[in-house]
């Protein structure tokens, strides 16, 4: 498609930022582009639709370039104008910006998703057309699945969304997140960041805490707000690893309350034995066994004759009959 | 509210089509125009919801039951006579273990019979304990396939085997007027009536499974029940011995041959399926554990109260109803039952004596 436009000088103030019928950045890093405005001014102006008679703008692409101008306070830029009716957004405007973005930079997850949106709900493009043109465009393959991963992303929340863009919050989980409602979201998020849990403990930590919630019927929020919990999370005599596993270990007591009385029960038993360290009791996954081992580490037949007297002493003290009542 | 499944489609495999059993289903559904396929394996190519194939079972039908590995196994022998079931139970093992949706019957009874009678006849002293109700429901396509009476007319004189028919719907009436001679245990699936409402919705109530019990035990038939999977869940000691005392008052407990006590266990790929497909269901919520064989199960202590509660339950009405747990360990039959080893082991031969 050939664009015709006219540049001319138009007023900053001129642009409505508010309007974003072709936009699809988010987050943009400004950093970069404001060093290079200043360095060598405005090289390729931003593309902008006159929407009514009177000097009015919406931005169709180069919004990084009028932020950077804004934050570098200059008052007119050179801008190409396309004339546009204002209740009527154009798809060809939008897959200006769209293809001008895919062809300088990689685009986030949340940019995907929301250039799938607006081509569903905005440009009313076919379902079929977007997994077999548009999708493949963005990376993403051609499975229809991809539509369920990605269209919602944009009903999140701004700041994990921004999780997202910044790989602090994987995308699988987000989705998960999506389900829950806007409190208990922002409560999970916010113990997220406060323990800066990596992804698989984030996963952990999601279904512990939903699994909690649904359990007893309580909130995700109520759960995660618990005092118990709370008071760990906000211990600053604590670091950040012992926190994470403090509260993992909540969270399991809590999740598997018989399990972890009876492996509670277990340590004490082996307490009250005494073992060295080179003799070691072990117990079946889960105690789904009521079989237990022992495990003798020696050297030589003198350190082996000792670890045996040892544990005919300790059989004989009956300690060992307590762990017949572990998991009982 | 249970409503005898009507299959949408009914596909016929080729090599099954001129069977008495095919002509029989046919007929029951005339409205549905069947549709010819040259095997199940080209299903998928049709159709891709539940729909009704009549097939000709070209493996064997009698197989031991599967059971679990690392637990005890009761001896139990199964017959492969249809393959999945339309009640659609949250828990439901053959939601990740059959690889189509469909449900498939195996219309070559003439084979199944000839199979069976070299086995007797080959192990005349051995007893044989079999069922259908393992990959599907042994009663929930009987209104369409009649299997129910060709199976309790040919157990009738057999002297070592006997055939269980397992079912939650109620379902009974093509077989209730034949001559049983005693060798057809009739058995339902029980449940409470929260846990039927919430995860076995599709199949009958708790009442109307006990009406269809009253009306076999009155045609002398011997009733068998099975609480599996019990359901661990806040208030089901109340619930699980009501139902119990409801078994009693209902059923006189000399017509009852057994009842199995099994906690909920699943393989693990079944949670996600029952998150994803039972959202409604909380079973997934229970505290479970990995068990010796790999599946969910509750920690250990959970199932022993729940077996104890419930064996005490059943005795403050009858020291005889002979009573078991499903995929159990012998530590557990000792914790429950007080059972020595030795015992555990002739579970088996125990639960033959039954049969006698």
């Amino acid at each position: 498609m050939m664009l015709k436009t006219n540049t001319v000088n138009i007023k900053l103030s001129e642009v409505d930022l508010s309007d974003r019928t072709y936009i699809l950045t988010f987050e943009p890093m400004m950093s970069q582009m404001v060093q290079s405005i200043r360095e060598i001014g405005l090289v390729n102006p931003p593309i902008l639709a006159q929407i009514s008679s009177e000097p009015r703008y919406r931005v169709i692409s180069g919004l990084k370039r009028i932020l950077g101008l804004i934050h570098l306070k200059k008052e007119m830029f050179p801008a190409r104008i396309v004339q546009e009716q204002p209740d009527k957004p154009s798809i060809e405007y939008f897959l200006i910006n769209f293809y001008e973005n895919l062809s300088t930079r990689a685009l986030n997850d949340v940019e995907k998703s929301i250039i799938l949106n607006k081509l569903i709900t905005k440009f009313n493009v076919d379902k079929e057309t977007i997994l077999q043109h548009y999708v493949p465009l963005l990376g993403l393959g051609k499975n229809p699945r991809v539509l369920d991963m990605y269209l919602p992303i944009v009903r999140l929340e701004d700041n994990i969304k921004i999780a997202i863009v910044e790989d602090i919050l994987s995308h699988e989980l987000a989705l998960h997140m999506i389900e829950l409602s806007g409190d208990d979201r922002q409560s999970l998020f916010h113990l997220f960041v406060t323990l800066k849990l990596g992804k698989n403990r984030q996963k952990e930590f999601m279904r512990l805490l939903t699994d909690i919630a649904k359990s007893t019927e309580r909130s995700l929020r109520d759960v995660v707000d618990q005092p118990a919990l709370m008071a760990v999370v906000n211990d600053e005599k604590i670091t950040s690893t012992q926190k994470v596993e403090r509260v993992r270990d909540l969270l399991r007591k809590m999740r598997y309350p018989r399990l972890a009385e009876a492996e509670l029960y277990f340590e004490e038993v082996k307490k009250e034995l005494k073992l060295p360290p080179r003799i070691v009791l072990k117990h079946s996954p889960f105690f789904e066994s009521d079989i237990y081992s022992l495990e003798l580490l020696f050297r030589d037949p003198h350190e082996f004759q000792k670890m045996v007297t040892k544990v005919n002493d300790i059989s004989r003290t009956g300690a060992m009959d307590k762990l017949k009542k572990v998991g009982k | 509210m249970y409503t005898p499944y009507v299959p949408r489609q009914i596909y016929v495999t080729a090599d099954a089509a001129n069977y008495p059993h095919t002509r029989a289903v046919l007929e029951r559904l005339p409205s549905l125009e069947p549709i010819t396929i040259p095997d199940i394996t080209s299903l998928s190519r049709y159709d891709s919801t539940q729909s009704f194939v009549l097939a000709r079972q070209k493996g064997g039908f009698f197989k031991p039951c599967p059971c679990t590995q690392k637990y005890v196994c009761c001896g139990y022998k199964i017959l492969n006579l249809v393959n999945n079931c339309e009640l659609n139970c949250s828990y439901c093992v053959l939601q990740g273990y059959l690889n189509n949706p469909h449900i498939i019957a195996y219309v070559n009874l003439e084979d199944l019979f000839d199979e069976l009678d070299t086995l007797f006849e080959t192990y005349p002293n051995r007893l044989f304990r079999i069922g259908t109700g393992e990959l599907a429901d042994s009663l929930s396509t009987d209104h369409l396939t009649g299997f129910s009476s060709a199976l309790v007319a040919y157990f009738a004189d057999k002297s070592n085997a006997i055939i269980e028919l397992k079912t939650k719907t109620s379902q009974i009436d093509n077989f209730i007027g034949i001559e049983h001679r005693g060798r057809t245990v009739v058995s339902w699936s029980m449940n409470t009536p929260r846990l039927i409402a919430s995860d076995e919705s599709m199949a009958t109530t708790l009442n109307e499974r006990l009406a269809a019990a009253k009306k076999c035990a009155d045609a002398g038939f011997r009733i068998g029940f099975h609480f599996d999977p019990m359901i661990h869940y806040d208030g089901w000691q109340d619930e699980y011995k009501s139902v119990v005392d409801r078994i009693f008052q209902t059923i006189p407990a000399e017509r009852i041959i057994w009842i199995s006590l099994g906690a909920l266990r699943y393989p693990p790929h079944l949670d996600a399926i029952i998150r994803e497909q039972h959202p409604q269901s909380k079973i997934v919520y229970g505290e479970l554990i990995t068990g010796l064989d790999g599946k969910m199960r509750y920690f250990k202590s959970v199932r022993a109260e729940m077996f104890r509660k419930m064996h005490a339950w059943i005795r403050e009405y009858s020291t005889n109803v002979f009573v078991y747990l499903c995929m159990e360990s012998a530590e557990m039959y000792q914790d429950v039952f007080g059972w020595d080893s030795r015992t555990t082991i002739s579970l088996s031969r125990r639960m033959n004596e039954l049969i006698l």
